[in-house]
């Protein structure tokens, strides 16, 4: 199937047949360490917080920290992004302090993230290969693995921070789109500022030839980023559904169009996807909540 | 574009109707080159991300003289479109860990291995297999980038090539060597010989002088499709069909470079939407 004409998808975005409302309170970590541009997630964050997974799993939609869409008889697609036109404040301490259009902070970048796979169980302090709760579980979702990508979510919580200190390094041992087994990621900087807090996703580059992800078989820390134990973070595949960016301080975002704004790029959303918001920011030490208004209709 | 009809027909294909094959490449490059820091960029010079790490996987230097394709190890890879229809470009964004241009270029053709010491002319050569007629040939660009850093001695080169009407042609000189025109991952836009606007082929390179190390550097001919302009970290960019619209070829060897605005190493993330039509 697919939409038509124009007219049939103005009369179908003017009707979502869902609203997915996700709002977030900024964890601490992302107020006072966020580094410019570095992508963060809310998906520990309050309200609906997401638990840190253990053993591998497909995560449903419906679990905590996802936007707990229902699936569609057919195809249901993105049609706009909006802010809520009023928002409950969901916070009360001073990092989130009530305001009624708690948008967004100096200037973000919200993305919509689908979470296909996910674990945890991994420590930062561990140097050899980390099989734990590995591999991750088989995609259900973009299953040729073109365009799935790894991230390393960090969980935990020392003080708001997931793993050390010390600044190090980390690769990932993978199965690549082409079956591919024993492919190893180039090393990234893992642990210190900017690469330790929780809620942060570490995007995890592929090895020269590679495109895509089906999954991960090992995690390997260069050496100990001294402070964390098991459960400081873990692996996650994905794929980013959408961006939207806001450009200042409580600024209500117009709604983003697909036709308008996005040359036709209505993004289809998979049964069981695992929705979740992925945040990068311009300032470096400072971030808030956010709300984000996701609206959905059917072919 | 005349593939496409109107809106209606820009939203059924985007939807998959009348074989449309919408397909979004998301794409991401780290700031690491091989696993290590790369070398700082340079407020107002270029970078080129064919080495960075990211997904796909990074390119590497590409040695003997060769016409990239969407296959070519660093290329994001795209399908091609099916039938005889087009790939249209209708969508892209991208977000960036500091301030500074995006562009989008499809990487026509590439060598490496020359050296920094030479001043004989070094050859080129190759053909491209895409943009390589008289019609379509207008901007094509040239580019000298560096693989491995080269010397610290100020000199120029110049470029021998065909122009769009086939005739040979000398660039005028360009600076190269010492700070920030030597350092790995820098790429140097040539500008053509006045009367110019295309580019059909590179014969050779030839330095003034040496520049005290070998290194290694070559060329690239780029074709640019799209740019974003980034004021600020965190905060995406995006463009339509509507500002940018830009065909995809056959074959097609997409390729980003970055323009800096600061010495930030930049870690971009970001996903071009296609079309056939």
């Amino acid at each position: 199937m697919s939409v038509p004409d124009l007219a049939t998808y103005l009369v179908k975005a003017g009707a979502p047949w869902q609203r997915l409302q996700l709002g977030k309170n900024a964890s601490t970590s992302m107020v006072t360490t966020n580094g410019f541009g570095r992508l963060h997630t809310h998906w520990v964050n309050t309200p609906n917080a997401g638990a840190s997974p253990t053993t591998a799993a497909v995560p449903a939609s419906t679990i905590a920290g996802a936007a707990g869409q229902r699936n569609s008889s057919g195809v249901q697609r993105v049609s706009r992004c909006t802010n809520l036109d009023q928002v409950l404040g969901w916070g009360t301490t001073a990092v989130n302090s009530l305001n009624p259009y708690l948008n967004e902070d100096i200037g973000s970048t919200l993305y919509l993230i689908d979470r296909l796979s996910h674990q945890g169980g991994l420590d930062p302090t561990v140097t050899t290969p980390q099989t734990t709760n590995l591999p991750t579980a088989a995609l259900t979702r973009y299953t040729d693995g073109i365009g799935v990508m790894i991230g390393l979510q960090l969980y935990g919580s020392l003080n708001g921070l997931s793993v050390g200190n010390t600044v190090t390094s980390v690769s990932v041992s993978y199965t690549n789109q082409a079956g591919t087994a024993g492919r190893t990621s180039p090393l990234v900087v893992f642990g210190g500022p900017t690469n330790r807090e929780v809620g942060r996703l570490i995007p995890i580059p592929l090895q020269s030839g590679d495109i895509g992800v089906k999954s991960v078989e090992s995690v390997t820390v260069t050496s100990t980023t001294g402070t964390g134990g098991s459960g400081g973070f873990g692996v996650v595949l994905y794929r980013i559904i959408d961006c939207i960016p806001m450009l200042g301080a409580f600024r209500r975002v117009a709604a983003w169009d697909a036709v308008l704004h996005r040359g036709g790029y209505s993004p289809r959303i998979f049964d069981d996807a695992c929705l979740f918001l992925g945040v990068t920011g311009k300032v470096v030490n400072s971030m808030s909540g956010h709300n984000l208004e996701v609206q959905l209709y059917e072919e | 574009m005349a593939a496409l009809a109107d809106l209606s027909d820009l939203v059924n294909r985007a939807t998959g109707g009348n074989s449309g094959t919408p397909e979004m490449v998301n794409f991401l490059k780290v700031d690491r080159v091989a696993g290590a820091a790369p070398v700082a960029p340079v407020a107002g010079r270029f970078n080129h991300l064919w080495l960075y790490d990211g997904q796909p996987g990074a390119g590497v230097a590409p040695g003997a003289v060769a016409a990239p394709t969407r296959a070519t190890a660093g290329a994001l890879a795209q399908v091609n479109p099916g039938g005889s229809r087009q790939k249209w470009m209708t969508y892209w964004w991208a977000a960036c860990t500091s301030a500074g241009t995006l562009t989008l270029c499809d990487r026509l053709l590439h060598i490496s291995g020359l050296s920094g010491t030479s001043t004989s002319a070094q050859t080129v050569g190759g053909t491209l297999s895409r943009y390589a007629a008289a019609g379509t040939c207008l901007g094509n660009e040239i580019w000298l980038d560096v693989y491995t850093q080269i010397g610290v001695t100020s000199t120029t080169f110049t470029v021998s090539y065909q122009n769009q009407a086939n005739a040979t042609k000398t660039s005028p000189a360009i600076s190269i060597g010492n700070t920030g025109l030597r350092e790995a991952q820098r790429s140097i836009p040539v500008p053509l010989a006045s009367g110019d606007s295309g580019v059909l082929a590179v014969n050779s390179v030839t330095l003034a002088a040496t520049t005290g190390t070998v290194g290694d550097f070559g060329v690239t001919v780029r074709r640019p499709l799209a740019a974003l302009g980034f004021a600020s970290a965190g905060v995406a960019q995006m463009s339509s069909l509507l500002d940018q619209p830009a065909e995809i070829l056959t074959d097609a060897c997409l390729d980003l470079v970055w323009f800096s605005n600061s010495t930030t190493v930049p870690l971009v993330m970001g996903g071009i939407h296609m079309i056939e039509a």
